[in-house]
């Protein structure tokens, strides 16, 4: 049915871009006693939190994304978590999936992918973190950031993706991963453990960056089988998203980053065939055969160079915004430049 | 011999089990609240904020809103079932709901000011009526409207406003997008008190002016010539119901999405049940369609619970096989 | 009650349908209007029912132009039974009958004993008290047309329309409902669709053709041998029996100076 399809472009639209219903800055006055090393303060979408410790019932929303969980379990905060929607099966980080899975789930609405005004307050959480407005727009049965204040718990949300609508900041790049984890750092009370994990990608990917520097730069497709996001047959090419900087630091572009000003590009078959396209990167959410999806989509377009060289490489959760985009950067610099490695 | 079942003591049944279905809706859902706290926090006697906000800003608001987006629904879809003398009239199959639909998300992606100015509201009803228009135009025959003529020409005129909302979702933001489902299907999974004064003005003030107008439509529905010579003026009483029936319409669907069938079961039951005659119709059409949504949102948040499920599929599931069975005894 | 229809004319969709029309019934006369179907008698009634108003020409009843009274007023001093008539069948027959009260209240009205006996004494005068609790779709033809009598009585008219209130009636129920509008001493208006109960049953009668008058009068001046084979096509005369019944007595064989003559356009 066309509606689930609907379901899953728009777990994919919050997942990725969009923007929530506005928030009205407003003062935010610490109650509790703060802890050694707290009260900290940040700024998230215009709107300052004041935290007077690190928070023991975090919720995460959003059932379409991963990446802010992935975080928080990279920065070892999992006994931080007291319910989570988000989960993608699988990981480009051994063991990471299955530290998901191992969390305290929360229960979703029927059809969609976020936890009901209801729910979420019931777990009384002291932080819940989205990935865009969506998760808290009171419109779709979620509660607000300001209802959310009232009963004590602070809110984020990435700062490229909490606006209104329209108000997406610009494109996600690496950094924007890497200001999450500094947030969550602070939030948390673990800021040297982030600045670590800051640390250790951004020497990775300088390591990289040196290897392929000077050499071609092929176009790379970047692709969601089996999500649809529009009407069109391929409608989950990434056209301007976080994985432009991937491509970048990896010694390549994206064949389809001029198309459109949107995150996802919603393209006929013919575009995609007058398309040169090097290499596919194909991203794994929750496919049980991302391997036959590479071989379907090659086969499709024998003219491309990506197809005589069966030049692909499958990649789920390192490839969006979250602690491990160093990883997607090796792979994909691997796949593009063999001979530099 | 039918016997009409007193109206008075009728009304006080249900008045009173609209009480007892709303208490029950704002004591059960899909997070558990005991009784005795929901007491206490009603009265103003508890202390847990979370249990309170849950109470206070979540399910009552909530409850409200689905007993006046039932009763204005069904009062509308009694009034366009009086007005086209037709049983499978209602805003949801006349294409007035999805006219409704285009005003509201035309202000809420564009803003107002492609719509002159007007609020979600206002230009929820303006669509409405556009619609309710076109449906009316093209349902005539040499200016009498026929009644499958009628209901065609809604489900066409429906399937397109319903594009041209998809379109305006697309079009606008991305982020846009994922409202069409709320019209699609309808919700008051969002309820907020601020949205309650208007769609309680709105159906409070329609229901009490419909109610006086119960003898005439029992006179409309016995046809355009036989209302005629009953000393009705059936244009200038087609005119104002139309604009009745699309503000109740406009109210509601600006708040709770395009709910469909509930105009269209509510007052068939009743009528079974209790009669034809729209001065008992009304009030009791306006308590039943309170009760029954009031119950059906109740279903869609602990059927599964804590899940939800979308409110309209339930009112789908139970109205789409109604209407194939008016449609059936229509034929017959 | 006198009605005088003047001049009326109209046309639908820019057809003309009634051409000066002209008639008069007296005071407690029951006038019934003939002719072949698509002559205009509908059209006529709608014109002093008020659903159709004449390009030209008046409807006066009693010197007043009906179509200058508000609706209300006009539906208080006339009322019709008409043929698509698409009364609920769950309404009952009370209910049908009460809404003969419409056009006697306003907004904030409610029913009141007066009420209550005039719509009582209506269905006592149609003879359909007995039926009082039926749903109204499980009457016979008959018994349906009573009620809608009825619900005309309920107006408190001062003039009846009434559209070929026999169709679809069995013979005896024809006969039974003619014989009570006679008794009701209104006056009144009927389309009729057959000519021997036409004859019967009215005082005068009008005949129209292509939407012109081709014959008015008392029964047996209108139902002329020549009117009745120019308009309907008939070979045929009326004729009072002994009893002082009028007959119309139906002879095969070649019409009488040729046969029908179409209506001047």
């Amino acid at each position: 049915m066309r509606f689930t399809h609907a379901l899953t472009a728009l777990a994919v639209l919050c997942f990725s871009a969009a923007a929530c219903g506005g928030q009205s800055p407003r003062p935010v006055s610490a109650t509790r006693a703060a802890a050694p090393g707290y009260p900290v303060t940040i700024t998230n979408c215009d709107q300052a939190y004041t935290f007077t410790g690190p928070p023991g019932r975090t919720v995460l929303m959003s059932g379409g994304a991963v990446g802010e969980v992935s975080a928080l379990v990279a920065l070892g905060l999992e006994s931080r978590i007291a319910a989570n929607a988000q989960s993608y099966g699988t990981s480009d980080v051994p063991g990471r999936a299955a530290a998901i899975d191992g969390l305290p789930k929360a229960k979703i609405l029927k059809g969609g992918w976020d936890i009901s005004r209801e729910s979420v307050l019931s777990l009384r959480p002291d932080l819940v973190i989205g990935t865009t407005g969506y998760d808290f727009d009171a419109q779709n049965g979620y509660a607000t950031r300001p209802e959310l204040l009232e009963i004590g718990a602070n809110t984020w949300l990435p700062d490229s993706t909490c606006g209104g609508p329209g108000t997406v900041r610009g494109t996600q790049t690496i950094e924007d991963s890497y200001d999450m984890l500094r947030d969550f750092g602070r939030i948390y009370g673990v800021a040297d453990r982030a600045e670590e994990l800051v640390e250790r990608s951004r020497r990775r990917i300088a390591e990289i960056e040196a290897k392929v520097r000077g050499g071609s730069r092929p176009k790379v497709m970047y692709i969601i089988p089996g999500m649809e996001m529009g009407t069109a047959e391929f409608s989950s090419i990434g056209a301007n998203g976080i994985w432009n900087d991937i491509f970048e630091k990896a010694g390549g572009a994206n064949a389809f980053g001029g198309v459109t000003d949107g995150i996802f590009a919603n393209l006929s078959k013919e575009q995609v065939a007058k398309t040169a396209v090097d290499a596919v990167v194909i991203i794994n959410w929750r496919n049980p055969d991302p391997d036959a999806e590479a071989r379907k989509l090659l086969a499709r377009f024998p003219q491309w160079r990506a197809a005589r060289d069966g030049r692909y490489v499958v990649l789920s959760d390192s490839a969006y915004l979250g602690p491990d985009n160093a990883v997607a950067v090796e792979r994909i610099a691997r796949m593009l430049h063999p001979e530099r490695f | 011999m039918p016997r009409r079942l007193p109206l008075v003591p009728c009304l006080a049944v249900l008045a009173v089990a609209l009480l007892l279905s709303m208490l029950v809706a704002v004591g059960v859902g899909s997070v558990d609240v005991p009784l005795g706290e929901t007491w206490d926090i009603v009265t103003g006697h508890a202390a847990d904020p979370v249990n309170t906000k849950i109470i206070l800003d979540y399910r009552i608001p909530r409850v409200l809103l689905a007993a006046l987006a039932g009763a204005g629904l069904s009062i509308a879809g009694a009034v366009l079932q009086a007005l086209v003398a037709n049983p499978l009239a209602d805003p949801y199959v006349l294409g007035i709901s999805s006219g409704a639909s285009v005003g509201a998300v035309l202000v809420m992606t564009m803003g107002s000011a492609v719509a002159g100015g007007l609020g979600v509201s206002s230009a929820a009803f303006a669509g409405a009526m556009a619609a309710a228009l076109i449906v009316f135009a093209l349902g005539q025959r040499r200016g009498r409207l026929t009644p499958t003529r009628l209901v065609l020409s809604g489900v066409a005129v429906g399937y397109v406003l319903l594009a041209v909302t998809s379109y305006l979702q697309l079009k606008a933001d991305a982020d846009e997008l994922r409202k069409v489902m709320f019209w699609m299907l309808g919700s008051v999974a969002g309820a907020r008190w601020e949205q309650l004064p208007t769609v309680a003005v709105v159906v409070v003030a329609c229901a009490l002016g419909l109610m006086l107008y119960g003898r005439r439509l029992n006179a409309l529905v016995t046809g355009e010539e036989s209302a005629t010579a009953l000393g009705l003026d059936v244009r200038r009483a087609r005119v104002g119901l139309l604009a009745v029936s699309s503000l109740l319409t406009g109210a509601v669907v600006a708040v709770a999405g395009g709910i469909g069938f509930v105009g269209l079961m509510v007052p068939h039951l009743v009528r079974l049940a209790f009669g034809a005659d729209h001065r008992r119709l009304l009030p009791l059409v306006t308590l039943v369609g309170a009760i029954y949504m009031v119950l059906v949102d109740l279903l869609s948040r602990t059927v599964d619970r804590p899940a939800e499920l979308p409110l309209g599929i339930f009112t789908a599931v139970f109205g789409a096989p109604f209407f194939a069975w008016l449609l059936r005894r229509e034929e017959a | 009650m006198r009605l005088r229809v003047d001049g009326v004319c109209v046309r639908l969709g820019g057809t003309p349908i009634l051409h000066e029309v002209s008639l008069a019934a007296e005071s407690g006369q029951v006038v019934g209007l003939v002719g072949p179907n698509g002559s205009g008698k509908s059209t006529l009634l709608r014109t002093v029912y008020r659903s159709l108003r004449p390009e030209s020409g008046d409807v006066r009843l009693d010197g007043h132009d009906v179509w200058a009274w508000p609706s209300r007023t006009a539906a208080r001093r006339i009322a019709a039974v008409l043929q698509d008539d698409a009364t609920p069948p769950t309404m009952t027959v009370a209910e049908v009958v009460e809404l003969g009260r419409t056009p006697h209240h306003g907004l904030f009205d409610r029913n009141g004993p007066g009420d209550r006996a005039v719509v009582r004494e209506a269905m006592k005068r149609a003879g359909v008290l007995a039926l009082d609790g039926r749903r109204f779709g499980s009457l016979s033809g008959g018994e349906r047309q009573r009620v809608q009598l009825a619900r005309a009585l309920a107006q408190e008219p001062r003039l009846l329309i009434l559209d070929e209130p026999t169709n679809h009636l069995d013979i005896r129920a024809r006969f039974e409902l003619l014989d009570l509008v006679r008794d009701l001493g209104t006056t009144t208006l009927a389309v009729m669709h057959e000519l021997d109960l036409a004859a019967r049953v009215c005082d005068s009668l009008v005949v129209l053709h292509g939407g012109r008058v081709a014959a008015a009068g008392p029964v047996l001046d209108a139902l002329t041998p020549k009117v009745l084979s120019r308009v309907f096509g008939v070979r045929a005369r009326a004729a009072r029996d002994p009893d002082g019944i009028i007959r119309i007595t139906y002879a095969a064989g070649p019409l009488a100076d040729g046969g029908p003559v179409a209506p001047r356009p």
